[in-house]
């Protein structure tokens, strides 16, 4: 075995130590209840989701039905977890049987404008943002023995990693908000219909699509390039009964309601969606844009998809495997244990290693970096067998031993896998920024669970130039952590920088790209003005080396089938701003960015709520109906994509920016006329044999 | 060696190379009837690892494209057609020890391929154990060349890190050429330690 295969022997062990991370049950997405019993529960009568994919990014419907069964009007609070750089758009309440959608305001007088409406017992429904972590919809009143009916809209990219896409629809809370825990009960099972639509709409060629963890999800292959995926306990999205086993109830997730023939579904699990494109296809660059007739601006959202000309890498490397034992790990950590041993046992001799745990504090297992012979791998093993998880997560001190521990003049990377929130020592996002720039070394994050402080660990990543994956509990966990694998066997392009020439452009996004690793697609989004060719070069720096790549292509001078890029284009900035401002603090003029953007594209922020009053209330106070005016607009063009196939966006065929094809995760073992020139001598032999009569 | 393996019949006609035309057969149905990459059938990492294990047979008999499907299964009746009237019953267990030692190789040698299909990585055991039998049985130097030749082409493919001639909608794995070379030389060196009479005794039906 090579080193580099010993290296991916190590990522082999690692997908055994993070498979058995998940094992817990976790509280789910539901209707809120305060714990303390001082209110009755409400309940989800009706739980529809529809995503459609298409030209890069997805959109999501949910739409609600919440029954109120008890005697008095009471108020609906539906929490679930924020999903992959994404923000709401719509918050449509259905008001004496018409649906009213919200608006975006300024928060606090979002907030202050439903307590108002709240107050004088008039419908009115809001969305907010906790941090990264959920969106909170507050819905009042549900009456006293009616339902209300609620549809929530988001958006986010759609990319594709390696040939790979994955869509998560988030279901598990993550369980690290103990406050939040401790406070209220989420009733998470729907007790009518549930039922889940995807449809999948791509002009670059998808052989299959697949929802791990889900067996009973109905499939189909359509014409035109697309594909659509059916789940539910009902009716199948034909409208026909569903297979008598999904009638039965056996799905997961589901169980009968006693007393009744009714199939629960419980809102307790992601809905994952992988779909994988045609292996061969070559390296691209897509642009889809959006430019109203007669407007001297356009938004803009290019999707560059690199050939694969990254080179395995053939150098070893110091691991430093930096691992969360806190509380939230019980439970976990005996299989935890277990993995970290078989990774160390896949370890080449030459390699190094070293252990650090964390709770409260941080310690080192091991004692400085280890050789991975037999003996010291059981003689760990045993000892990290024989720990107890528990207390808090003080990730800074972990990250700090572990960081503290490298050595200069070895490659070395640092793998952080952890389930939680920086909860006590250092918390400040600033200080873990100054403390990864301290060495010279890539930092891979696995994140796990939808709670995680996922901003603060992408920004770490991204600063040291590694990366940070998103797991979920209901993910292809072994082929999540594969697809890392793949990306860190190989080099990567590091500082990448694009530029376009030819034609106006700005407020490109993001502002910093960092590192482009194997697989990885590069979104960019931005603003041109006027139209025609354009000049895009992407360059960086592999293993040191300059690396330009370049393509001309023509921005569109009116382009009006995706209306939906203006917003993907602002909330890309926001979570820019608001990095910014996790990073060095709270800024009057950051705060400000935020909240106009949010008011202006119709986003629900940090800084920004959506507010739904009825429509005599929205006239009274003034408030312009702007995000209603946009998704009329909005929803023409889905209609009009609705009625045709997928349409290719790439702008590259004619001078392609790549020469090789894109990686995969697929191969194929094929011969070719040379093998069949080498056998000509042996048929040459077999025939002169038989003529001349020689036996054998 | 004497695998008592010869071209003729037991009644001195030409003795058709049976077994290989089923495999042929059965490979180009699989193309013909289920298409490219057939989504149930290929190697799929997630899926075997979910009890789908049939895939680790199943993915060397279906191909990703016309091409792919092409070569590898004129190879297997060129390979089927020279040897099988030496090999017999051992064609098959050739392909299935090819299949044992490349499925080992993907799981545990290549965890980021999470997608394999096609025939030549087996095809390559074939065709050394089919070697052996020939030179066994003739001692002539043109197969000892012809076994040279196909290292010299399986490095130069490990080195280009694709095939030579073809584009596959797949793209090429040159390593599971060598695991499939790799097995058939292991195979050889059983039967080196064993003793020369391997075949004979262990073949099924060897006329």
């Amino acid at each position: 075995m090579n080193r580099q295969t010993g290296i991916k022997s190590i990522w082999q062990g690692l997908v055994l130590v993070i498979a058995v991370l998940f094992s817990g049950l976790s509280p789910a997405a539901g209707l809120l209840t305060p714990s303390d019993g001082s209110l009755p529960a409400l309940e989800i009568r009706d739980h529809h989701v529809v995503v459609v994919i298409e030209d890069g990014y997805a959109i999501t419907t949910v739409e609600q039905v919440f029954i109120n069964p008890h005697d008095r009007d009471l108020e609906a609070q539906y929490s679930f977890p924020v999903p992959d750089h994404s923000s709401v758009v719509e918050l449509t309440v259905w008001i004496d049987g018409k649906p009213v959608t919200g608006e975006v305001l300024e928060r606090e007088q979002a907030r202050q404008l439903y307590e108002e409406e709240k107050a004088a017992g008039r419908d009115a429904g809001i969305t907010e943002k906790d941090s990264y972590k959920t969106f909170e919809t507050r819905v009042s009143p549900v009456r006293a023995r009616q339902d209300t009916r609620v549809r929530l809209v988001y958006l986010q990219p759609a990319q594709v990693d390696t040939g790979i896409g994955r869509y998560v629809y988030p279901l598990e809370e993550g369980g690290v908000d103990e406050a939040k825990l401790a406070f209220w009960t989420a009733n998470e099972q729907v007790t009518g219909q549930f039922s889940f639509e995807l449809r999948l709409k791509s002009a670059y060629p998808v052989e299959a699509v697949r929802l791990p963890n889900q067996p009973q999800a109905v499939i189909e292959s359509l014409p035109g390039g697309e594909w659509q995926v059916h789940l539910g306990n009902r009716v199948t999205a034909s409208g026909s009964m569903p297979s008598q086993e999904i009638q039965e109830g056996l799905q997961t997730g589901t169980q009968a309601l006693p007393g009744t023939n009714t199939p629960v579904f419980t809102l307790d699990q992601d809905l994952v969606v992988y779909w994988r494109h045609q292996a061969g296809l070559p390296g691209s660059v897509d642009l889809v844009a959006h430019k109203p007739a007669g407007s001297e601006r356009g938004t803009f959202m290019m999707v560059v998809t690199p050939g694969d000309d990254l080179k395995p890498i053939q150098e070893g490397k110091d691991w430093v495997f930096v691992l969360d034992v806190s509380g939230s790990m019980q439970g976990k950590y005996a299989t935890l244990a277990d993995g970290i041993q078989r990774a160390m046992q896949k370890m080449r001799l030459g390699d190094r290693f070293r252990i650090v745990l964390f709770n409260s504090n941080a310690r080192e297992l091991t004692s400085g970096f280890e050789d991975a012979t037999p003996e010291t791998v059981t003689h760990y093993s045993q000892i990290l067998a024989g720990i107890t998880p528990g207390d808090s997560t003080n990730l800074y001190d972990g990250l700090h031993m572990g960081i503290q521990s490298l050595v200069a003049d070895r490659t070395s990377a640092l793998v952080l896998v952890t389930d939680g929130v920086a909860n006590v020592g250092e918390t400040r996002q600033r200080r873990f920024l100054e403390l990864i720039k301290q060495k010279d070394v890539r930092l891979f994050t696995f994140v796990l669970g939808n709670s995680a402080n996922r901003p603060l660990l992408e920004v770490l990543a991204k600063a040291s130039g590694g990366f940070a994956v998103n797991i979920s509990n209901s993910d292809d966990i072994v082929g999540q952590l594969l697809a890392a694998t793949s990306r860190v066997t190989h080099e990567a392009l590091h500082g990448v920088k694009i530029k376009i020439n030819g034609i106006k452009t700005a407020d490109l996004t993001p502002g910093q790209i960092g590192s482009l690793y194997r697989g990885q697609q590069l979104v960019v989004f931005g603003h041109y003005w006027g139209e025609g060719m354009a000049n895009v070069r992407v360059s960086g720096q592999i293993s040191g080396e300059d690396k330009t790549y370049q393509t001309n292509f023509a921005f569109p001078s009116v382009a009006t089938d995706n209306p939906e890029i203006e917003r993907l284009w602002a909330y890309a900035r926001v979570e820019e701003a608001q990095q910014e401002i996790n990073n060095f603090g709270e800024d009057a003029d950051l705060k400000q960015a935020i909240t106009d953007l949010g008011v202006e594209y119709g986003l629900v922020t940090d800084y920004t709520a959506m507010v739904v009053v009825r429509n005599e209330v929205f006239d009274a106070h003034g408030i312009k109906r702007s995000n209603k005016a946009r998704l009329a607009i909005e929803d023409v063009a889905r209609q009009q994509r609705n009625q045709r196939p997928a349409v290719s966006r790439r702008v590259d065929s004619q001078q392609p920016m790549y020469t090789s094809s894109r990686p995969s995760h697929s191969g194929g073992g094929s011969l070719d006329v040379w093998t069949l020139l080498l056998f000509l001598p042996l048929v040459w032999l077999t025939i002169h044999r038989r003529i001349t009569g020689v036996a054998r | 060696m004497g695998s008592a393996l010869h071209l003729e019949g037991r009644h001195g006609g030409i003795m058709l190379p049976w077994r290989s035309i089923l495999l042929v057969a059965v490979a180009a149905a699989a193309y013909l009837v289920l298409g490219a990459a057939p989504e149930g059938w290929v190697y799929d990492r997630s899926a075997i690892s979910q009890g789908e294990w049939w895939r680790l047979v199943t993915g060397h008999w279906v191909h990703s494209d016309l091409a792919h499907a092409g070569w590898d299964i004129t190879a297997l009746l060129v390979l089927g057609t020279l040897f099988e009237v030496r090999l017999q019953w051992w064609v098959p267990i050739a392909l299935l020890i090819g299949t044992l030692g490349v499925d080992v190789w993907l799981w545990w040698g290549d965890p980021t391929l999470y997608y394999y299909c096609g025939l030549s990585g087996i095809l390559n055991c074939l065709l050394i154990i089919g070697l052996l039998q020939l030179w066994l049985d003739i001692r002539h130097p043109l197969v000892v060349l012809t076994g040279i030749g196909a290292a010299v082409k399986i490095l130069v493919e490990i080195n280009s890190g694709q095939a030579l001639l073809t584009q596959t909608a797949w793209s090429s794995v040159p390593m599971v050429h060598a695991v499939g070379f790799l097995c058939g030389l292991l195979y050889i060196l059983r039967i080196l330690m064993v003793g020369s009479s391997v075949f004979d005794s262990s073949a099924p039906n060897s006329s």
